[in-house]
């Protein structure tokens, strides 16, 4: 019996060999926790002009503030170095094979940042599993201090959606609380005054109230007269009354205005505008719905009507908020095609879509190109494409060689480009030649 | 490298995230349903496999007896008798179609079937804006489903997209011990039986090893993937009895599925049960030769065996 059989050693070895390789791929599925898939990466935040700066949201959770004039990273700024006011702390924590499920990875800034009065909000967030934990702060736009004397609020949930300033109150959307699901989504709303928190009651004070959705709410919402309108993913488009009114205390539901049903998920950001509500959805359409008569409370929640309302067609997802420009609405999808609709009947002024390569996530930016007026499309695959307005035709392209999901900033000549991998890029649009770019953590110039 | 990504993407990934959101979309928008039905459609499509896999089994273990004589034959332990052997034993398995290391067929098909699905429930069901938005594009045209995004990944209280040990308690230790116990049965069914010392070790190791490993890094999986191989295993099973001869499996010295007694089948005990169990596996042509001469149905064997247990008892 010493003598085995070289099948036998073979199949022996076979079976070790297949042990080992299923030892391997077990590790390798459970290392995989790195992946990007899961943790929030964040770098979709636009640059916004302010007096001689662009401030953004940069990959490490800061904002970061840059003189326009020299292209300079603005070191002095506290903001850009004030660990307080990243979102949360990034400690690693031991988790289960060392992996990156128990790390708490990625400090995430999606919206771009707020300004109003002098100061600056914003928000991000990160996760552990689908644990979130999410920070909202306001700082002081000249010394970049903290506003608020808890200095972050935090959240247990994912912010995405850029912030949204109404009369008295500064709101958001939000992913469900605690990872719990139900309900699976808020319009939350905070009291933005210095003066809200006290010593005796710092944390809590300052979230007046939080509205229920059906779905998370990636989209900003958009503020009009003092009512916030916004998408979930549950499909719903949501009208809600931000107004101080003792008859909502404690039923933030009675603050519901009107509520439309999508036939997919909303997570573009609506554009108000004319006594309009334009937005896409998930199923590949695009609405206007019409406000007076919804606010009138005329309309059933599932349906448009043909003579003041339309829903157009369109080849894939909509994720961007939708531009009106001269008259025209202008709808980007993730298939990466731009529409150019009239906004009274929904019908296509052009003879076919413009065609870019990529998704398209952000909002395309007005641009006076030599050619004629166009818009900047930023692609999630890579670069900005330039499409002109009168038949969208591709003037050209500012050359990133990195996705871009944030929406260009166009100002004096220039287009300012923040990348996903977090570099401010500057070019002419005279010629769509770069001109200078930095990297927005470190603040050097880019290689 | 890049062509590697378009083809994994377009062979593995797209079909799996569209088949998953399909089914998801027909299954009353439920995401554990839809990965439980494509694990059977899985299975289905593997059938093939496992039939060949367990003829394969079925072949080595007629082959035991003459593996056994061969050995008899050379058991010198000179070079040219070990020579002589193997090659006798390669002769034996070629004539007889048996391929030694056919039977990791279906684990081997498996493997990356699993990182697929591993990969495509993250994507199906993001955690991230960027995983949402890159969704899009994962989608067929035709697909219906793609109005149903984002799907609910919620499943009998579990969160199928978050890892296994971070579902509620006790379904974080039960799902893995699940996971082991079915691939410890199915592995048990699916081993062929040796006569050799060392080979029968092995297959003891590996019997034990790659159970206890998968249950403990399924701790470390998204539960839909935990879902997906516990139902492949009980499917793995339920298809290993049907094409296997419905023979029961002895676990711990009782027969699975227990068997209807035969009043008229009585008969002694021979053997104590472990090494009934061992006998069991080492000498299966034995045992189909005694029940072609005795021409007994199946069945009566396990009553026999369950008789032989209450025997023992009284």
């Amino acid at each position: 019996m010493n003598n085995t059989a070289a099948a036998t050693r073979t199949s022996t070895k076979a079976r070790w060999l297949a042990l080992l390789g299923a030892a391997a791929l077990a590790l390798l599925i459970a290392a995989s926790a790195c992946l990007n898939e899961l943790t929030p990466q964040g770098g979709w935040s636009a640059p916004v002009l302010e007096e001689g700066f662009f401030y953004l949201g940069n990959k490490d959770g800061r904002i970061g503030r840059i003189e326009v004039q020299s292209g300079n990273f603005d070191r002095n700024w506290p903001a850009t170095t004030n660990q307080d006011l990243a979102v949360v702390s990034s400690q690693p924590s031991t988790g289960f094979l060392g992996s990156c499920s128990g790390v708490r990875a990625g400090q995430a800034i999606y919206g771009s940042p707020l300004i109003r009065d002098g100061r600056l909000y914003a928000a991000g967030y990160s996760c552990t599993g689908n644990d979130c934990e999410a920070g909202v702060f306001a700082v002081d736009l000249e010394s970049g201090a903290p506003v608020w004397r808890e200095r972050v609020v935090h959240v247990p949930t994912k912010i995405v959606g850029r912030l949204a300033m109404g009369d008295d109150t500064l709101v958001f959307g939000t992913s469900e609380l605690d990872g719990l699901d139900d309900p699976p989504g808020y319009l939350f709303a905070l009291d933005p005054t210095p003066d809200a928190a006290t010593d005796a009651e710092p944390v809590g004070i300052r979230i007046k109230w939080q509205f229920p959705t059906d779905g998370n709410v990636f989209s900003a919402p958009a503020v009009v007269d003092n009512v916030a309108y916004f998408g979930t993913t549950g499909g719903s488009l949501y009208a809600v009354d931000l107004e101080d009114s003792p008859e909502y205390l404690n039923q933030p539901e009675s603050r519901l205005l009107w509520k439309f049903k999508a036939e997919g998920a909303i997570t573009a950001p609506p554009l108000v505008e004319n006594g309009k509500v334009h937005f896409g959805d998930f199923s590949g359409n695009f609405y206007a719905l019409d406000l007076e008569a919804r606010n009138r409370g005329a309309m059933p929640e599932t349906s448009i009507a043909p003579a003041t309302e339309w829903k157009a067609e369109v080849e894939a997802w909509v994720w961007a908020q939708a531009l009106s420009l001269n008259g025209v609405v202008y709808v980007s999808t993730l298939g990466g095609r731009v529409y150019a609709l009239d906004p009274r009947s929904g019908r296509s002024l052009w003879p076919q879509p413009a065609v870019i390569e990529g998704q398209i996530v952000a909002q395309p930016t007005a641009v006076e190109h030599a050619r004629g007026p166009a818009i900047a499309v930023p692609s999630g695959r890579a670069d900005v494409y330039v499409v002109g307005l009168a038949s969208g035709d591709i003037f050209g392209q500012l050359f990133t060689d990195a996705p871009v999901k944030s929406s260009p900033l166009v100002s004096e000549g220039f287009i300012y480009v923040h990348t996903e991998d977090g570099e401010l890029k500057t070019f002419s649009a005279g010629d769509l030649t770069e001109r200078n770019c930095v990297e927005t953590r470190e603040g050097r110039n880019c290689q | 490298m890049e062509f590697l990504g378009i083809l994994w993407d377009e062979v593995f990934m797209r079909p799996m995230i569209n088949s998953l959101a399909l089914l998801y979309d027909l299954l009353f928008d439920n995401f554990g349903l839809s990965i439980i039905v494509f694990t059977v459609l899985m299975r289905l499509l593997l059938i093939p496999l496992q039939v060949r896999q367990t003829r394969q089994t079925m072949k080595m273990q007629e082959l035991q007896p003459r593996m056994k004589a061969l050995q008899e034959k050379y058991k010198g332990k000179s070079q040219e008798e070990r020579k002589q052997l193997s090659s006798e034993t390669m002769r034996l398995y070629r004539e007889a179609g048996v391929n030694p290391v056919g039977c990791l067929g279906p684990l081997v098909i498996q493997m990356p079937i699993w990182i697929a699905l591993y990969r495509a429930i993250l994507r199906a069901v993001p955690p991230t804006p960027e995983g949402l938005a890159n969704l899009s594009e994962a989608f067929y045209w035709w697909n219906p489903a793609r109005a149903s995004v984002p799907l609910n990944s919620d499943f009998a209280g579990m969160d199928l997209v978050d890892f296994v040990q971070n579902a509620p308690v006790p379904i974080n230790f039960a799902l893995p011990v699940l996971v082991g116990a079915s691939m410890w049965v199915q592995q048990k069914m699916m081993t062929p039986p040796s006569i050799d010392p060392k080979q029968a070790q092995t297959n003891q190791i590996m019997l034990w090893m790659m159970p206890i490993m998968f249950g403990f890094f399924t701790l470390q999986f998204p539960a839909g993937l935990g879902i997906y191989i516990l139902f492949s295993n009980l499917i793995g099973v339920a298809i290993q009895y049907f094409i296997g001869g419905r023979k029961p499996i002895s676990i711990f010295g009782r027969q699975f599925p227990a068997q209807q007694d035969d009043p008229n089948d009585v008969i002694p005990p021979t053997a104590p049960e472990d090494n009934q169990e061992k006998n069991d596996d080492a000498q299966p042509d034995l045992r189909r030769k005694e029940r072609r001469r005795s021409n007994r149905p199946r069945s009566g064997r396990t009553g026999r065996s369950s008789r032989r247990r209450r025997n023992i008892r009284h």
